[in-house]
């Protein structure tokens, strides 16, 4: 291909001869040959040309991102962000483009796994595994009760998916108790929306980070969470003023405008003092508030002790500081207030989105292009398990308390009312507990990983190891919970089965079948028709044949809903128009280039008198503040947009292990490693109440001194946090605990 | 489709056996056909990839002009840390498994008011001087005339991995299972037909792009000294890419990576090949040195002794470079070093060695005919004899050149020089003395303690001088413990106090009981007794372990030399 090679008028010998000493081309040259993919792709790897492409949602984030699956004979080869994805725009993080990578991997979890007398885990047939199963289970029941069972869903399976599971566990198995692994990330933000606006119901459009003049993110590090947000705020062509609550300096904070980083836990005082001199200024939208909401003059009353003096004590902020976001706010014509994990996972967090949502309500800053009290979500489908998982509420958003809604869901189901319960379930919190006393005795835990993820995990894993049968389906036999398990279910993953997700603006995207899942791996769905068939109750789910079957079952729970889905058609009208987001009935069909909806618009929102309510709550302290024995704050939270959640998945490929820490680290300021003696790199003790591990010393500005940070993925960090709850949302406050750290050699 | 309804059916009648429902959803969960049937697209025949709506205005329009190349720059104020650019250039250019062209680093510092984070996106840079091309004996690397893009050609490559050594910022990468290095080519095939690399394709915040920069710039930018905070001066290469930030970056930020090291890669089939040649080479000089100056050893009814002596050192040569043959992926390819003489050091080391060989055994032969009675003129003995000394002692020098031109501090001209020309004495001199005395051994007509008498003790003596030399430079690095510093030599001296203190125990314990105990307990016994049996045994014992000795800690210093090195590279983030 050389110049040299075409030009040169040498005879072919000297040609053969000189390419024998420098060889331009060659077999090892083509190995990394491009070749035109077609399909508007560009040029792909000549091996993998595509003969068809196909558009699924991934299966990380709650983003949601578009990718286009490379597919050769219906095998996917390759993929590429969906360029024309309403949410994505063609662009996708690491995760995301690893996705198809993560599939192939040892620990993929083949055959059902039964634990055998010497407890070793031993390969049985679907079969048996099924008959065991329901054997150990009715036996559970037949001594302790139907509600001695309970199962823990998930926001990593599609909506159809968890609607079965939820179904069949609660109508078909008699299980009370179910929760979903969206309690460790979803359940304030779900919590404070349905207390505030009568249903929950996160308002916006990801168009809004672009059409915002003003955007506060609290407790949320888009760069590093949510890359592909932050794509959408830094495509925003208005020069927004942007403004990050977060005790840490974390990318995104550099990029704000003004990076307010408060004190942990002082969030609460902090936005309640904002609306406090927001109110002191006149700077509300008195007409707003007085159509469209109930509750302000006692908020107003009760914000009057918030002065400046005190939040600027309590958060660390300086008055001028406060006074100077307060008008940014004020000035901002299309405001928008974004929350992620910082605010949920607290044990007041449901007071504190409802803070935030407060300000929203009271600036009229909701229901516009560009504003919102808007919650992003964690998990794939953690939008779908909020309305479909059958666990605290009854399917699409009713109420297991209501007679009038059971009534309901037993018609739209065909289902026998009286087996429906009538009381709500525990949250997960409660559900471990009532292991722990007893209570519950056999735990079905779909596609999450409770002896990693859940809080002080020590006790965890031994409660654990209490139940009479624990079963795990999971994509991984490997997974810390898996390894606890007395059988494991082989799940087939993402990219080898159908379904629904909903991300964090409310729209649906399809998953689809690009991949054969291995040995004897069975869609979630497909596990869940075994299920009821081998325990007796298959006719009760006849009508679900397949996931897009399911589909239109939600569909018809959703009629009449505020999430109502009547108006889609099918999996292929959802395909066609790029997702559709929540409402969308038959009745008011966006046009098919409107794909960016948004709620609120009318000001009428889902509580019988049609208001938003203000929702406040004095300040509590920090359930183990700093202490003399144990003086760091301890934070928690994503380390690296290449790692997600537990790692089970994004530890199986290659590229993204390159691309994150591979040892547990602790952030320490340098002022506390001075004190402390601790050089960099160190391996140092990180040791509260709880638990105490090994973790290597980052010392960096980014934590504030006496705080320290531990990224969520590694297997040991949950062995420090703190069991402490939000009273209302159950959810977990993983972001403050007190802990000490020691020189390796210091033990004590 | 038909069997996913037959499936449906299946599953639908009633009374299904359970196994009937288990085959129908397992057969079910292996058909593919699902999504293509219903959802795959259209082939869109456009020419313009829809990714090009994105990209348009983030490639340039046109080619460079002369004195111009195409660069990559890097907005650092938008890039945010995701690390996407790293997927998409391995995923839309099929690298291996672990491979990656791409890399994102970590700056951190500032003060506690104002932290400073900041990702560090990187790549190749087409450097306007590229040290890979430049080292490369094969000439596997190109700079396009036109675009200044550094390719590398696959193909002519032999997997000597010298690039890598020889980039100050660690851009090759070797294939194990290709035997040859691979790095990122500014998707060139792809600009070629106005499509963008990879990385600029799939940056979420647009920080990465392809701009045209004068190489005049780049030469006066590289000027000052200063690239980006954290990496290898500029000078050495002239790296075009332009990370461009409308901040102040604070003059504290350091490379999250900064405070940890890491051992380098062995090669030992280069340990072995450097140590080898060395001593042979060091072997020969003295056998020239002891015929010109010993006139016993001189004597021509001890040719024997000079035949055996030079054999020997001719073979350790050839065993080193059949070690260094090893060390190549491609092994096959090895001739077309001799393209590279003009630049490349590695070229140069190749020819110089085989000139070695060569000449050396011209002269160990003409030596042996001479022996067997043919009258070879003393002046061409001479002539040959010295030719390959000379061409043995360039080898070396080539070898040393090859480590001083990656411009890596322990590898300095003083240091390598010092090294790796007193290993061919320190092992020369035991290897000398060994092949004596068992010609001697030999020998009806000579003892061994003849051979100390004559020059055994002088060799010994000589032995004990260069290894205390030796030993106490080789100590000279652990002063750098005491540097404030994180230097490199800091560094280097931290791996052999930590990750590699094994290895410097035993280097050092190995060249004292070689090099200075056993040559000192030579030298303190009396040859004078009549060549009884037990004195010669001991003698040779001693001898031998002298010479395994000293080799085994020449071994480990090589193996030091190349494991405790601290490689210049781009800032990195929290080690992987």
């Amino acid at each position: 291909m050389s110049l040299a090679d075409q030009s040169s008028p040498a005879p072919r010998v000297l040609d053969r001869l000189r390419t024998i000493m420098r060889q331009w081309d060659g077999k090892l040259t083509r190995d990394l040959l491009l070749s035109p993919g077609g399909f508007g792709l560009g040029q792909v790897p000549a091996d993998k040309i595509p003969d068809a492409t196909t558009n699924t949602v991934c299966g990380f984030c709650s983003t949601g991102c578009g990718l286009k699956v490379h597919l050769h004979q219906g095998e996917a080869v390759n993929l590429t962000p969906t360029t024309d994805y309403p949410v994505n725009l063609g662009m996708a993080c690491p995760k995301g483009w690893e996705a198809l990578n993560v599939l192939q991997a040892d620990d993929r979890a083949t055959m059902p796994l039964l634990r055998n007398d010497k407890g070793r885990m031993e390969p049985i047939g679907w079969d048996q595994a099924m008959r065991v199963f329901c054997a150990r289970i009715k036996a559970v029941q037949a001594v302790h009760g139907p509600e001695a069972v309970a199962f823990i869903s998930t926001g990593q399976i599609p909506s159809e998916e968890m609607a079965l599971l939820g179904s069949l566990a609660k109508f078909g198995m008699g299980m009370l108790h179910g929760d979903g692994n969206t309690r460790q990330c979803m359940a304030t933000a779900a919590t404070a929306y349905k207390q505030s606006f009568g249903f929950d119901a996160p308002p916006y459009t990801y168009q809004d980070f672009e059409e915002s003049d003003v955007i506060v993110l609290v407790g949320a590090n888009l760069c590093i969470a949510h890359p592909i947000m932050w794509e959408r705020v830094l495509r925003n062509p208005h020069q927004p003023k942007i403004y990050v609550i977060d005790p840490r300096a974390t990318e995104t904070a550099m990029q704000a405008t003004q990076h307010l980083a408060i004190q942990p836990k002082s969030d609460l005082p902090l936005f309640y003092g904002l609306a406090h001199l927001l109110i002191r200024n006149n700077w509300i939208d008195r007409p707003y508030i007085d159509a469209h909401t109930s509750g302000f003059d006692e908020f107003a009353e009760f914000v009057q002790e918030f002065t400046p003096q005190r939040v600027s004590a309590e958060t660390g902020l300086s008055m001028a500081a406060l006074q100077e976001f307060a008008t940014a706010i004020h000035q901002g014509k299309r405001v928008s207030f974004w929350w992620t994990m910082g605010v949920n996972q607290s044990y007041e967090g449901t007071r504190v989105a409802q803070s935030i949502i407060n300000l929203a309500l009271m600036t009229g800053n909701i229901g516009r292009p560009g504003t919102g009290a808007n919650s992003i979500t964690g998990q794939c489908n953690a939008m779908g398990s909020r309305l479909y998982s059958n666990t605290t509420n009854m399917l699409g958003g009713h109420d297991f308390t209501s007679a009038i809604d059971r009534e309901k869901i037993s018609g739209l189901l065909n289902i026998p009312v009286e087996q429906i319960p009538t009381q709500n379930s525990w949250a997960y919190d409660q559900i471990v507990e009532g292991v722990l006393a007893g209570k519950i005795k056999a735990l079905w835990v779909i596609a999450t990983n409770t002896a990693h993820s859940w809080i002080n995990q020590n006790a965890v894993r031994d409660i654990l190891g209490r139940l009479d049968f624990l079963v795990v389906q999971d994509m991984y036999h490997s997974t810390e919970t898996a390894q606890l398990a007395h059988m494991v279910l082989p799940a087939a993953a993402w990219g080898e089965k159908e379904g629904t997700f909903i991300n964090s603006e409310r729209r649906f995207g399809r998953l689809k079948r690009v991949a054969r899942a291995p040995g004897q791996a069975l869609a979630d769905f497909a596990i869940f028709q075994l299920v009821a068939h081998y325990w007796g109750c298959g006719e009760m789910f006849q009508e679900w044949t397949s996931p897009e079957a399911a589909f239109q079952i939600i569909k018809r729970i959703s009629r009449g809903q505020p999430c109502d889905i009547s108006g889609i058609s099918d999996y292929a009208m959802l395909d066609d128009r790029g997702g559709m987001q929540w409402p969308c009935t038959a009745e008011a069909m966006p046009e098919p280039h409107d794909n960016q909806r948004r709620l609120f618009a009318d000001g009428q929102y889902y509580h019988a008198d049609g208001r938003a309510k203000f929702l406040f709550e004095a300040p509590r302290p920090m359930p183990e503040p700093p202490s003399k024995a144990y003086p760091l704050i301890l934070l928690t939270g994503r380390g690296t947009a290449s790692q997600w959640h537990t790692q089970t998945r994004t530890s199986k490929s290659p590229v993204l292990r390159k691309l994150y820490p591979k040892e547990i680290y602790v952030e320490i300021n340098p002022a506390d490693a001075q004190q402390l003696g601790i050089s960099p790199n160190e391996s140092v003790w990180v040791q509260s109440q709880r638990g105490r591990i090994k973790a290597q010393a980052f010392i960096t500005r980014s934590v504030a001194a006496g705080q320290v940070f531990i990224p969520m993925h590694y297997e040991t960090a949950n062995q420090l946090t703190d069991a402490v709850f939000d009273p209302y949302s159950r959810q977990p406050s993983y972001k403050s605990c007190a802990v000490k750290i020691m020189h390796e050699h210091q033990l004590d | 489709m038909l069997l996913s309804a037959d499936a449906q059916l299946d599953r639908t009648a009633r009374g299904v056996a359970g196994v009937d429902l288990i085959a129908s959803l397992l057969r079910e969960q292996q058909t593919l056909n699902t999504a293509v049937d219903r959802f795959s697209q259209l082939h869109d025949a456009a020419a313009v990839p829809e990714q090009a709506r994105y990209y348009r205005n983030l490639i340039p329009l046109s080619k460079p002009q002369p004195g111009e190349q195409y660069a990559f720059e890097v907005d650092l104020d938008t890039c945010s840390g995701c690390k996407a650019c790293v997927t998409a250039c391995h995923n839309l250019n099929g690298l291996e498994d672990q491979e990656l062209w791409r890399s994102v680093g970590l700056l951190h510092g500032g003060s506690s008011q104002l932290p400073v984070l900041q990702h560090v996106t990187t790549a190749c840079h087409h450097c306007v001087e590229p040290a890979c091309l430049e080292g490369c004996p094969v000439k596997a690397y190109d700079k396009d005339p036109i675009t200044g893009i550094v390719r590398h050609l696959d193909d002519q490559c032999i997997g000597c991995q010298y690039c890598i050594l020889k980039c100050p910022y660690d851009v090759p990468k070797y294939s194990k299972s290709k035997g040859i290095v691979r790095k990122c080519d500014m998707c060139s095939n792809r600009l070629a037909v106005g499509e963008a690399p990879a990385c600029v394709q799939a940056c979420p915040n647009q920080a990465i792009r392809i701009a045209i920069v004068s190489k005049q710039a780049i030469i006066e930018e590289s000027e000052g000294g200063v690239f980006l905070p954290g990496a290898p001066e500029p000078r050495y290469t002239l790296p075009t890419t332009v990370y461009k930030t409308a901040r102040t970056l604070p003059r504290n930020l350091l490379p999250a990576d900064y405070y940890s090291v890491q051992s380098s890669h062995s090669h030992l089939p280069l340990v072995v090949m450097l140590v080898m040649s060395q001593m042979s080479v060091g072997a020969f000089v003295i056998e020239r040195f002891l015929t010109t100056w010993s006139t016993w050893f001189s004597d021509p009814q001890l040719g024997n002794f000079r035949l055996a002596h030079l054999v020997g050192a001719i073979g350790l040569g050839v065993l080193g470079s059949v070690a260094a043959v090893g060390h190549l992926g491609r092994p096959l390819y090895a001739f077309r070093a001799i393209i590279g003489l003009a630049t490349s050091w590695l070229s140069r080391e190749i020819v110089a060695f085989g000139a070695f060989t060569g000449l050396a055994s011209a002269y160990a032969g003409s030596a042996w005919l001479q022996q067997r009675g043919l009258a070879i003129s003393p002046a061409l003995l001479n002539m040959l004899g010295a030719s390959a000394a000379l061409a043995g002692l360039f080898g070396v020098v080539c070898s040393i050149m090859i480590y001083v031109d990656t411009q890596r501090p322990f590898w300095d001209g003083t240091s390598t020089t010092l090294k790796f020309m007193l290993t061919g004495v320190v092992l020369g001199l035991p290897t000398a003395l060994l092949i004596s005395l068992f010609a001697a051994l030999a020998s009806q007509s000579l003892t061994l303690t003849q051979v100390m008498n004559e020059y055994g003790t002088l060799l010994c003596r000589a032995t004990l001088v260069a290894v205390g030399v030796k030993l106490l430079y080789e100590c000279l690095i652990f002063t750098h413990l005491r540097n404030k510093h994180q230097t490199p030599l800091k560094r280097t001296a931290r791996l052999m106090t930590g990750e590699l203190r094994q290895a410097v125990v035993w280097r050092f314990a190995l060249g004292i009981s070689g090099g200075l105990l056993l040559p000192a307990i030579l030298l303190a016994q009396p040859w004078s007794g009549a060549g009884q049996v037990t004195q010669s045994v001991l003698l040779l014992i001693t001898a031998t372990a002298l010479f395994g000795l000293s080799l085994a800690g020449e071994l480990l210093e090589r193996y030091l030399f190349f494991t405790a090195v601290v490689a210049p590279k781009m800032p990195g983030s929290l080690p992987s």
